[in-house]
């Protein structure tokens, strides 16, 4: 088994997190039905690839956000990469998702990390707070990808993902460490 | 003298005439009994002429071999008096999970728990009686000219110290952590039972039997038995504790947990019975020849290792469940099942067949008359009894509650396969006597008829004496109540006293700490390694918060703040998405082996009782 990517699923509270996972790994969450609050739930999920591999993504769902409280530091260090959820009938889960970005760009130094950005509950069109276009401008500008989705309907949800296991699992150029693997030989395995 | 010395077998009677006891309200019942014994004698008698008839012929002289073997106990008994007490002593202190303090323990063996883990969660009671039984064997050892190999009072030093401080000292306040499970009032208050059962809310209780028992044995003020007034001859029982959520069953129990668990059982036992006033008899074991093949005369071990080679996974060797099929697809209707005896050269017939062919007999060929006798046969066969050496002497103690409560001690003391086969056996007889009125077997009949070969009795001759006569008569009646307890308290006898999984709590987190003191540096290594394991789970738990894993769902972890209603089916009923069959909640680790719990559990009692634990999800 191949070392997994990890993603961290975040964004603000009851904007679907969970729903969205879910719907993507077992294809029969019902829409409407009771939200429980996530305290953080791991999933595993095999995506593929648009290479055409087959990729293991481990899947880190987390509590959503609400006010007054801060996203846990530890995640930015420790994931490969984002899925920033924001409610498009909500205009305060679309602001809580930008500092979410704003964050991760802070935080994760020069690690490669890959964001993608959903804007969940395109099933409730007429409610809608937050323009599709301004929301695609401004991912634009911070040169992510963002796609508005529904959790009704499954298919919307399979490209971001394939997208987001392509992008993590792009082989890396080769020229940022040459030497990185000789080198941890040296130093590694002291505790066996 | 608390453990007497071996005593000598219930000696050869005759069927004592019925009579004797005419104050007995199951006269009727009683002659099934010895009807059944006879019957036992003459097949013995028969297969013992065979087999001479066959070693004649074989010319090897094992005839003689035999004659020794089938010799009254006694008789070696006597002569081998000082080592066979050193033997019982040893066997009793192995059997505690001592053997660490016993010399001529083998050490290629798994290595024992430290004694000292085992001796720091018993109660006073039950630590008297290790203390006495390690005097008497160093008293023994001495006269036998050995260097004891640990002095008492070493072993026994940390003793002078308060006790554990969870363990209860106190009879009359049974200290109780249960309060969110059930509400229970103070003991004395405890108000009589209205109708026919009674919940066994003993089984909740924190304080071992022992405890609660010294004022039983002192003239009766032991308020279990205050308010249940005994009856032999109504069928009152027990029934399950109605909140069930904290119950384990022994099978719940992973197998090192099991192996802990008879330990305190056995000292718990001992020291139950002694608090009773109840002698335990030692009947050396009269020894038995072991086949290697076939199916009667072997080891339940062995049968149910060969089987699972076909069958993996099953817990009573096929053989008997065969049986069991058989009688009750067609016998439960049948009138005096188990009681009639077919025909004994069909029976030896079908034996030497079963033996030759090991169970791959055309059964179809087999009458239920032919199933129960061959069921008997297999269950006196066995090379140790189906309810190991010591049950009988449980009928001795003198209240209802008190006897149940020493089989339930007991049943946890059986090896595993025993305990399946058991179990399997009475539950076929409890549907036997459900159908009573077509088969006009009654519960007491069923008891009679089972006890002797169950309790193996010894009664050859016709030379006995009156007080002879009245003991044995008693031993029977005995037996078969005994047998009759557990056929209707059955579902009882599986579960395990929540004192008793305290104290094997207890006893791991006392190995723990002994051990984790000796490697500090291996803890930290082993801690280091669990760290990385554990780098994929990344959020530090709060205080109530309980990370549950499922490494065979699409959703491995989830953590889950816990509250004081929330139970182990709410938790495996988040991780139902995907249609897998009925998986259960498991506690894994900390102070326990391994625990699958009750899908009513309260999960806030099982984090107080063992806040290190894993949680996981698995079949």
């Amino acid at each position: 088994m191949g070392k997994s990517c990890k993603v961290v699923v975040c964004g603000q509270g009851a904007v679907g997190k969970t729903a969205v996972l879910e719907q993507l790994l077992y294809a029969n969450h019902v829409a409407g039905s009771e939200p429980m609050e996530t305290l953080e739930d791991i999933y595993i999920g095999s995506i593929e690839t648009d290479r055409g591999t087959r990729e293991q993504v481990r899947f880190y769902d987390t509590r959503g956000l609400r006010d007054g409280m801060e996203f846990p530091r530890h995640y930015y260090t420790f994931a490969d990469g984002f899925v920033l959820v924001y409610s498009i009938d909500s205009k305060e889960s679309f602001k809580r998702m930008e500092a979410l970005k704003k964050d991760i760009d802070r935080h994760r130094d020069k690690k490669e990390v890959t964001i993608v950005v959903l804007g969940n509950k395109l099933d409730r069109q007429d409610e809608r707070r937050v323009d599709s276009n301004l929301a695609q401008n401004w991912a634009k500008n911070e040169k992510v990808r963002l796609w508005e989705v529904s959790v009704v309907d499954r298919r919307t949800l399979i490209e971001p993902f394939v997208y987001l296991a392509s992008k993590m699992t792009q082989p890396q150029s080769k020229s940022t460490f040459p030497l990185s693997r000789n080198k941890n030989k040296g130093s590694g395995s002291t505790d066996s | 003298m608390l453990s007497c010395p071996p005593t000598t077998s219930p000696s050869p009677s005759p069927p004592p005439p019925t009579n004797t006891m005419t104050s007995d309200p199951h006269r009727a019942a009683m002659e099934t009994y010895w009807r059944e014994v006879q019957s036992i004698e003459e097949e013995k008698e028969g297969e013992d002429e065979d087999e001479e008839e066959e070693e004649r012929k074989s010319m090897d002289g094992k005839s003689n071999l035999q004659q020794s073997e089938t010799s009254p106990p006694c008789l070696t008994s006597t002569c081998l008096c000082l080592p066979a007490e050193v033997e019982l002593e040893e066997v009793w202190l192995t059997e505690a999970g001592l053997s660490s303090l016993v010399t001529g323990s083998s050490e290629d063996e798994a290595p024992p728990p430290p004694a000292e883990a085992v001796l720091s969660t018993l109660t006073r009671q039950q630590t008297a009686t290790v203390r006495r039984r390690l005097d008497i064997y160093n008293e023994t050892l001495k006269k036998r000219n050995k260097q004891p190999i640990r002095d008492v009072r070493d072993i026994f030093t940390q003793d002078q110290l308060p006790e554990h401080p969870s363990s209860p000292t106190n009879t009359h306040s049974p200290s109780n952590t249960h309060s969110l499970t059930l509400t229970p009032s103070p003991p004395h208050t405890h108000s009589p039972p209205v109708s026919q059962s009674r919940r066994a809310d003993w089984l909740l209780r924190d304080s071992p039997y022992s405890e609660g028992v010294a004022e039983h044995k002192r003239g009766g003020t032991c308020w279990d038995c205050l308010h249940f007034i005994e009856d032999d001859n109504s069928d009152l029982s027990f029934v399950p504790v109605c909140p069930s959520q904290d119950l384990t069953c022994a099978d719940d129990l992973s197998s090192c947990d099991l192996t802990q668990l008879c330990f305190i059982s056995h000292i718990e036992l001992s020291t139950f019975l002694v608090a009773l006033g109840v002698q335990i008899k030692h009947t050396r074991p009269p020894r038995r020849r072991t086949q290697d093949g076939g199916v009667f005369g072997v080891p339940l071990n062995s049968l149910l290792e060969n089987d699972r080679k076909k069958f993996p996974g099953i817990k009573v060797p096929v053989v008997f469940q065969k049986l069991l099929c058989i009688l009750e697809q067609t016998g439960l209707q049948t009138e005096g099942i188990l009681r009639v005896p077919g025909s004994a050269a069909r029976l030896k017939y079908l034996r030497r067949e079963l033996d030759r062919c090991g169970g791959d007999l055309d059964w179809s060929a087999v009458r239920q008359v032919d199933a129960a006798g061959l069921l008997k046969l297999f269950i006196r066969e066995l090379p140790t009894p189906l309810l190991t050496h010591t049950h009988l002497s449980t009928y001795r103690v003198s209240s209802v509650l008190h006897q149940v409560q020493a089989l339930q001690l007991l049943s946890l003391l059986l090896p595993e396969v025993n305990r399946d086969t058991l179990r399997a056996l009475l539950v076929f007889l409890r549907k036997v006597v459900s159908h009573q009125d077509q088969n006009r077997m009654s519960l007491w009949n069923v008891s009679m008829v089972m006890a002797p070969n169950l309790f193996s009795c010894h009664h050859h001759g016709n030379k006995l004496s009156i007080t002879k006569q009245r003991e044995e008569m008693e031993e029977a009646v005995g037996g078969a109540q005994l047998i009759r307890l557990m056929i209707t308290h059955q579902d009882l006898l599986w579960i395990v006293p929540s004192f008793l999984l305290s104290q094997v709590r207890r006893m791991n987190q006392a190995t723990n700490q002994k051990q984790s003191g000796l490697t500090r540096t291996g803890r930290r290594l082993l801690r280091r390694k669990s760290d990385k394991n554990d780098r994929n789970q990344i959020t530090e738990l709060c205080e109530g918060v309980i990370r549950v894993c499922a490494p065979l769902h699409t959703k491995v972890s989830m953590a889950i703040q816990l509250d004081g209603q929330m139970r182990a089916k709410d938790v495996t009923a988040r991780f139902e998405f995907e249609n897998s069959p009925v998986q259960s909640l498991y506690e894994v680790g900390g102070n326990i082996c391994e625990r699958r719990l009750h899908p009513d559990c309260i999960l806030l009692d099982v984090y107080r009782a063992n806040p290190h634990c894993d949680w996981l999800i698995k079949p």
